[in-house]
């Protein structure tokens, strides 16, 4: 069902109280007034009947009929709305009365018939009707007088009341109308702006304002809104304020850190080569110590160059050779290669690989050197030996390939820090920290993600998922863009 | 369905509310109390029932005095006789003694000087007896503040007579100034018939009139009875003792209503409401045969006064 608008629901509340109210009233007026003028109108026939009864008294109480007679006509005469006037005697015939032609002998059926609280008989005159009233001659010893007030004057006096009613009705219900529209349009369209206001606020235009001076509440929930929108952009100025702030601390950290990272591992080989021509011109003419700190001092050249190389791969990474890569096929390799590094240290290798696995698009030396990474640092956590399992296989859309070894984990702090340029624990002599960055780097690059997931004593998992299909074509075209 | 019931609801509450609005604008249709056909018309009054007492009652009070006061009289007489009273009262002394003559009325309680008129044709049934006397006198009132001692300095004042046969209220008067004025001289400068001794009265007490002729019955019940509309009068002279107003027989009605209406006047007193009927009107009792001595003279009187005081009573 469709809801009514606010503003044709602000208009029936306004206005249906007014429609059935109004009528209401006005007609429990009418009906108050028209009370008031058939009374007084009774009151003045009733005043008319004691009129006469002073005026004939004394012609009552000594036969003086046709006297009675002249003074009730003269004082029928000069009241329009008097249809009659009659008097009956003590022994309750017609004394005297203002009828030409005779007496109506129905009317003297008005003396015996019961009379209302207010003293008043209906009276069809022919289908006229008059309102009958009564004063006694003498307290009713002498009889009474009786005299009949046409209900039509009353009646087109009311009738002109309530016409004029009906018309202040009409337009109290048009002026009713006219204000509800009126107020209900205004709020309406009050509260539509505000809503049109908040809307904006909310889609980030924090400079939107409703801009209507507090008058009323309508103004007060608008100068509200301005002042919440006032506060939203401070803050959003605040905020990128602090985010600028911390962008920049967090760059000059990551320089702080790379530079002594960078700093570090370049500075123990270049230490070690000092100390070796430190060593030769000390005994120049030795030619076996000549050899041996030559070799010492191309090992430590050797070790900043990996350095400087993997450094400058991961911040300037060359562009991916893509291809359609057999990935089950390309671990199996890897593994192999690695077989007698993993032997050495005591770790035997499981790889199992799903059938029937989609290809991945790739650069196959980049993927190799994830593989790698991940193959080494398991070798690396378990020093003491231990089993790595490989697995190849389908999941959630993506490959997924799976590094699990059984050695110590790690802790839930450097967790956080793993995948941080030269952040290592292996010491300085067996990594610079770069291999996971790097790894992270490239695997992001393919569109892909590595998740770790290690508790202390229980060895550690790393999964890295590659897209399959489009996910991948998206992943190259980024690329290739790049 | 339920979606039915609740529009047969609201147009319910919809009826309603209409009816609630225009009940109380809804024109007064009721029927009238009595329909009157115009066409059916009588011109014919229905006259007194068979069997009906039609007692006149000589205006000495005013006619809405007379009628309070001589309604219980009239409701007891028809108790004792076993017939309805009908009370009648006539503008003047003449047009009641007229009612009597033409057998309009049955019996009449009449002033003494519209019954000398009469004399000797219509039969006494009672007179009333008050403070132990059946005569009452005629008093000539001034209010206290007025100079005059006695009715000479009334003389070319204005006066109010009660009506032209009325003994107290004009006959004495006028035959007492007179008599003060000597023979052929205006006794008053201007007089008025009032038809009632209340009204003479109050039209002194007003100052309507310098001085009027009034029934001591009257002036003495009033005193009683409404001591303020008498309390700045003075008494300037009263007359001799004359038989008092009597209630008199029509010469048509039959001897035996006039035993049994005589005999429930002047037996009344003997029972408690008789005797509260009677102390309304100011009497002991009814007596039936008053002294004649009383009543003489006072044709005299008033021819005297028809002639312009050249008689002498």
């Amino acid at each position: 069902m469709k809801v009514p608008g606010m503003r044709l629901r602000l208009l029936l509340t306004l206005f249906v109280p007014l429609v059935i109210f109004a009528p209401i009233t006005l007609a429990v007026v009418y009906r108050a007034i028209e009370t008031a003028i058939t009374e007084q109108a009774d009151a003045r026939g009733l005043a008319i009947a004691r009129e006469i009864s002073a005026v004939v008294e004394d012609q009552v109480l000594t036969g003086q009929a046709f006297a009675a007679e002249r003074d009730i006509a003269d004082i029928v005469r000069e009241q329009p709305d008097v249809r009659y006037a009659f008097v009956v005697d003590s022994r309750g015939q017609v004394f005297a009365h203002s009828f030409q032609g005779g007496f109506p002998s129905d009317l003297l059926a008005v003396q015996g018939a019961p009379r209302p609280a207010s003293g008043v008989l209906r009276v069809s005159l022919d289908g006229r009707i008059v309102h009958d009233l009564a004063a006694p001659i003498v307290g009713g010893v002498a009889g009474a007088v009786h005299v009949g007030v046409s209900a039509r004057r009353a009646e087109d006096s009311s009738h002109a009341v309530l016409l004029r009613l009906s018309l202040i009705g009409v337009g109290i219900v048009l002026v009713g109308l006219s204000v509800a529209w009126g107020v209900s349009s205004r709020v309406a369209r009050r509260i539509r702006h505000i809503a049109v206001v908040a809307e904006a606020i909310g889609e980030g235009n924090l400079a939107a304002r409703v801009a209507d001076p507090a008058r009323d509440e309508l103004d007060h929930l608008g100068a509200s809104l301005d002042q919440m929108g006032t506060r939203l952009a401070q803050a959003s100025r605040d905020r990128e304020q602090a985010f600028s702030r911390a962008a920049e601390a967090q760059r000059l950290a990551a320089v702080g850190m790379l530079a002594a990272g960078v700093a570090h591992e370049i500075s123990n080989p270049l230490t070690g080569v000092k100390h070796c021509l430190e060593a030769i011109r000390s005994s120049p003419y030795d030619p076996d110590k000549y050899a041996r700190y030559h070799e010492l001092m191309a090992d430590g050249i050797d070790r900043a160059q990996h350095v400087v190389r993997q450094l400058v791969g991961y911040a300037r990474p060359r562009p991916l050779d893509l291809a359609k890569l057999d990935l089950g096929s390309l671990v199996r390799r890897v593994a192999e290669l690695l077989g007698p590094t993993a032997q050495r240290a005591g770790v035997r290798t499981t790889v199992s690989v799903q059938d029937s696995l989609p290809k991945v698009l790739g650069d196959r030396a980049a993927i190799e050197q994830v593989v790698t990474n991940l193959l080494l640092n398991a070798v690396d956590a378990m020093p003491e030996g231990g089993d790595m399992f490989i697995t190849v296989e389908r999941s959630d859309g993506h490959a997924r390939v799976r590094v699990r070894d059984t050695g110590n984990g790690i802790s839930q702090e450097n967790l956080a820090g793993l995948f941080e340029p030269f952040f290592t624990t292996k010491g300085s002599s067996n990594g610079a920290g770069l291999g996971l960055s790097v790894s992270r780097s490239i695997v992001q690059r393919h569109g892909g993600r590595i998740d770790v997931a290690s508790a202390r004593g229980e060895g550690a998992t790393f999964d890295v998922l590659l897209p399959f299909g489009g996910a991948i074509e998206a992943a190259a075209g980024q690329e290739a863009a790049r | 369905m339920p979606r039915q019931g609740q529009k047969g609801r609201v147009r319910r509450r919809a009826v309603l509310a209409c009816a609630i609005v225009l009940l109380p604008v809804g024109c007064d249709s009721r029927p009238a109390d009595v329909e009157v056909d115009l066409s059916r018309r009588t011109t014919e009054r229905t006259p007194s029932e068979a069997g009906v007492l039609r007692f006149a009652i000589g205006t000495m009070l005013t006619p809405r005095e007379t009628a309070k006061e001589y309604r219980r009289l009239a409701a007891l007489l028809g108790t004792r006789t076993g017939r309805t009273i009908e009370v009648i009262q006539r503008p003047s002394y003449p047009e009641t003694n007229s009612l009597l003559e033409s057998g309009g009325a049955d019996f009449a309680f009449v002033c003494t000087g519209a019954y000398v008129v009469l004399m000797p044709s219509p039969e006494i049934l009672a007179v009333p007896v008050v403070n132990g006397k059946a005569t009452y006198t005629s008093l000539i009132l001034v209010k206290q503040s007025d100079s005059a001692k006695d009715i000479a300095d009334l003389l070319d004042s204005s006066f109010a007579f009660v009506d032209p046969l009325s003994l107290t209220g004009r006959i004495f008067p006028e035959w007492s100034a007179r008599k003060a004025a000597g023979p052929g001289r205006r006794v008053f400068s201007e007089t008025t018939y009032t038809h009632s001794h209340s009204r003479s009265i109050d039209l002194v007490a007003t100052g309507r009139v310098r001085a009027a002729g009034v029934d001591s019955l009257v002036f003495d019940h009033m005193l009683q009875n409404a001591p303020a509309r008498v309390a700045g009068l003075r008494i300037l002279q009263r007359s001799q003792q004359f038989g008092i107003p009597p209630i008199v027989a029509s010469p048509r009605l039959s001897p035996e209503l006039r035993k049994a209406l005589r005999a429930a006047l002047t037996l009344m007193h003997l029972t408690p409401e008789g005797r509260e009927v009677l102390a309304g009107l100011g009497f002991e009792r009814f007596v039936a045969e008053p002294d004649p001595k009383t009543y003489q003279g006072i044709s005299d009187m008033r021819q005297s006064v028809l002639a312009g005081g050249n008689r002498r009573p």
